[in-house]
């Protein structure tokens, strides 16, 4: 019996929320009640990159809008545009989906996300007309000139969430924006590189903030009660910017930071840091200058702390509940970490002619259970689960390290993530004997790697997940030495690997990678192509 | 089911609702709380209430449910959530005449993070199949003529390429 179709439209329609659009147009397909149901479906999704010509996609939006209009009475609740065009007729019909969307009085959502590179697009001012309703705005490369007009009088009283990026809004614009949403929980601000000083603090209840990539931007000053979550890179065009941050009010509430790719005054985390007393979690990526770090924080649970260079080796870490704690430089700066909570560590370094703090290290965490070991040489790794500082290990102090106390199962996901990004040539798992816990953890690693490779395949290549490349096969064998030499590896790594030949069983397993196809060799979740598509809520980074 | 001995909050309050086919259940208070509509009642009613009457679910179906808000009782911490994201995958994993009852009573007792899991499980069977593959799945009956078909496949040709 057809149980399914007999569940209440409300339901059925939540269902279609969790869809990809594809599917969703697939579902009108199946009977009539499921023509019905999709169409009035509240959430309206057009995405150029399913449509291989420009102009199939500008007629699909053409007829999907004619179609509507019909049924008027029903509105649109969320229209989701994405768009990859520089058409000016398009940009007609942008309009024209606009006007038809914001007479509605149950929009709740807009998001246009678009890519361009010669005209510019300007929203029409008529999104103004859904201000009340809307509590969501995700605007992606949409000029916002035709708002400047009525700035000082907008009024968003139910914006939860809006989203910013790539446009050429100034100080003063944003300013009275922000000054009309009351009720922002979420603000995101990326690539806006107008922006030379920004103030939040009308939010009371402001959640989240981040502030990425612009580069203009030299002063940011916070003052939101509630704020948990501060997110800040610095980072545009491979440069970092400094810029003055400020977090003066927020000291209470806030649970994660996160800062990448700017200066900061000297002793001012250090400072900051001791005043955030609900502080969770921390993460530091480049960030220059920084030479002197200690941490004091009762109620710390993850500390990441990735290519801080200047980083001295007077690091001290005073967190006692802290139980993850990832750190990837070139090399190792820890004396003291004081916790007796960690559980998940990760150390990731260039051992260079340190090997006695490694070995002091490597004495101070003795508690750590199960230790995993990864020697690198470029794509090269040869994984183990013990690490003894033998000659023979000594001698590999260009390669990198990485130790970590990650259960197999995590430690063999974390090699294959965007956290190493690297897509390994060849890989050498070195187990006590074969049907180990840790082999195991790895075949199925692959496995898993190449099940999600054939399901990407299926959506024509789109996938949240992509990283441009995807695994084609793989090839499991014994040590190949002439290709050890072929590859000019050095005499202390092939004299390693004799050793480790005698101590363990070896897998020698080579990965072949191949670009996906409808990529364009992309990291995909930033371009437009990919990104998204399988995201049904649309809550991307 | 009768109320719970484990955990830690073994004597936290307890409450009492009845099914539809006036079976009784007793409760932790933390747990049928997960319920917005149940929420509501037992603050209508304050103290004095006897037994919250659930006209909509039947046993069987109030058992599940009971057992995924006692799962879902205190706040998960970050090293657990792997743990309840297997629990919650085994959960959604039942026949669909079992699943829809649940979801009509997740959507009745207002659990919308059970909600969310169970029409996420349903999308999950969808997505990705062509229409010959979902309506076998749920036995759709496909009442189109051959002409309307066409006509609406012309139209949505994108979604199957």
């Amino acid at each position: 019996m057809d149980l399914i179709s007999e569940l209440p439209e409300a339901i059925l329609h939540h269902i279609l929320n969790f869809l990809p659009t594809k599917d969703v147009a697939r579902i009108s397909c199946l009977s009539k009640t499921w023509r019905g149901l999709s169409s009035s479906y509240a959430t309206v999704n057009l995405i150029q990159a399913f449509f291989n010509h420009p102009s199939v996609f500008r007629d699909f939006m053409n007829t999907t809008l004619q179609s509507r209009l019909t049924k008027q009475h029903l509105g649109v609740q969320r229209l989701k545009l994405y768009i990859n065009s520089d058409d000016p007729e398009l940009y007609n019909l942008i309009d024209r989906w606009i006007m038809f969307v914001t007479s509605s009085r149950r929009l709740e959502e807009v998001r246009i996300h678009l890519v361009h590179t010669s005209h510019w697009y300007y929203l029409p001012a008529e999104i103004l007309r859904a201000s009340k309703t809307l509590t969501t705005l995700s605007l992606y490369e949409c000029e916002l000139d035709n708002l400047a007009a009525a700035a000082t009088s907008i009024d968003f009283p139910h914006l939860q969430y809006l989203s910013m990026r790539d446009i050429d809004v100034d100080d003063t614009l944003l300013h009275n924006l922000l000054l009309g949403c009351p009720l922002l929980v979420y603000l995101k601000i990326m690539s806006c590189n107008r922006l030379t000083s920004l103030e939040v603090s009308n939010l009371q209840i402001l959640k989240t903030i981040k502030v990425v990539f612009c580069s203009e931007l030299k002063r940011l000053k916070v003052r939101a009660p509630s704020l948990e979550t501060f997110i800040f890179s610095g980072w545009s065009k491979g440069r970092c910017m400094p810029c003055e941050i400020d977090l003066e009010a927020c000291n209470t509430a806030l649970k994660s930071l996160s800062l990448s790719d700017t200066k900061l005054p000297s002793g001012w985390l250090q400072n900051q840091i001791t005043k955030f007393v609900a502080l969770e979690y921390l993460k530091l990526l480049r960030i220059e200058t920084l030479e002197v770090l200690k941490i004091s924080s009762p109620k710390l649970k993850r500390l990441e702390i990735t290519d801080c260079r200047d980083l001295g080796p007077t690091t001290e870490i005073d967190a006692p509940h802290l139980h993850e704690l990832d750190y990837i430089s070139n090399k190792l700066p820890f004396y003291s970490v004081s916790t007796s909570n960690l559980k998940k560590a990760t150390f990731w370094f260039q051992p260079g002619d340190h090997f006695t703090l490694l070995e002091e290290f490597l004495r101070r965490t003795s508690y750590l259970q199960d230790m995993k070991v990864a020697i690198v040489w470029d794509k090269r790794i040869i994984i183990t689960h013990e690490l003894e500082l033998n000659d023979s290990v000594v001698a590999l102090k260009d390669c990198r390290f990485m130790i970590s106390t990650m259960n197999s199962a995590d430690w063999f996901t974390y090699l294959f993530s965007k956290k190493t990004s690297c897509y390994w040539e060849k890989m050498y798992v070195a187990a006590y004997d074969s049907s180990s816990g840790f082999l195991k953890a790895f075949h199925e690693k692959v496995l898993k790697m190449k099940m999600e490779a054939r399901k990407a395949l299926y959506n024509n290549g789109l996938d949240m997940n992509c990283r441009g490349l995807y695994l084609d096969d793989v090839g499991t064998g014994s040590i190949n030495w002439a290709e050890e030499k072929e590859k000019r590896m050095s005499r202390s790594w092939i004299k390693l690997l004799k050793e480790y030949e005698k101590l363990y069983n070896i897998t020698s397993v080579d990965f072949k990678w191949v670009p996906r196809p409808g990529c364009n060799g992309c990291r995909c979740h930033i371009c437009l192509h990919c990104r998204e598509i399988g995201n049904f809520n649309g809550e991307f980074e | 089911m009768a109320s719970s001995t484990s955990g830690s909050s073994s004597s936290s309050k307890v409450v009492k609702i009845r099914s539809s086919d006036n079976e009784n259940f007793e409760v932790e208070e933390a747990a049928a709380a997960r319920s917005e509509t149940i929420k509501k009642l037992l603050e209508d009613v304050g103290d004095d209430a006897d037994v919250i009457p659930l006209p909509n679910v039947d046993a069987k179906t109030l058992v599940k449910v009971m057992e995924w808000c006692k799962k879902h009782m205190d706040d998960v911490d970050e090293l657990n959530k792997e743990e309840m994201k297997t629990w919650d995958a085994e959960f959604v994993d039942m026949d669909q005449s079992c699943l829809y009852n649940v979801l009509l009573a997740a959507n009745f007792l207002n659990i919308k993070e059970l909600l969310d899991q169970l029409t996420q499980k349903v999308a999950d069977m969808i997505k990705g199949k062509s229409p010959e593959e979902i309506r076998a799945t749920f036995n759709i009956k496909n009442d189109f003529t051959p002409e309307e078909e066409a006509e609406i496949r012309k139209q949505n040709a994108w979604a199957f390429e």
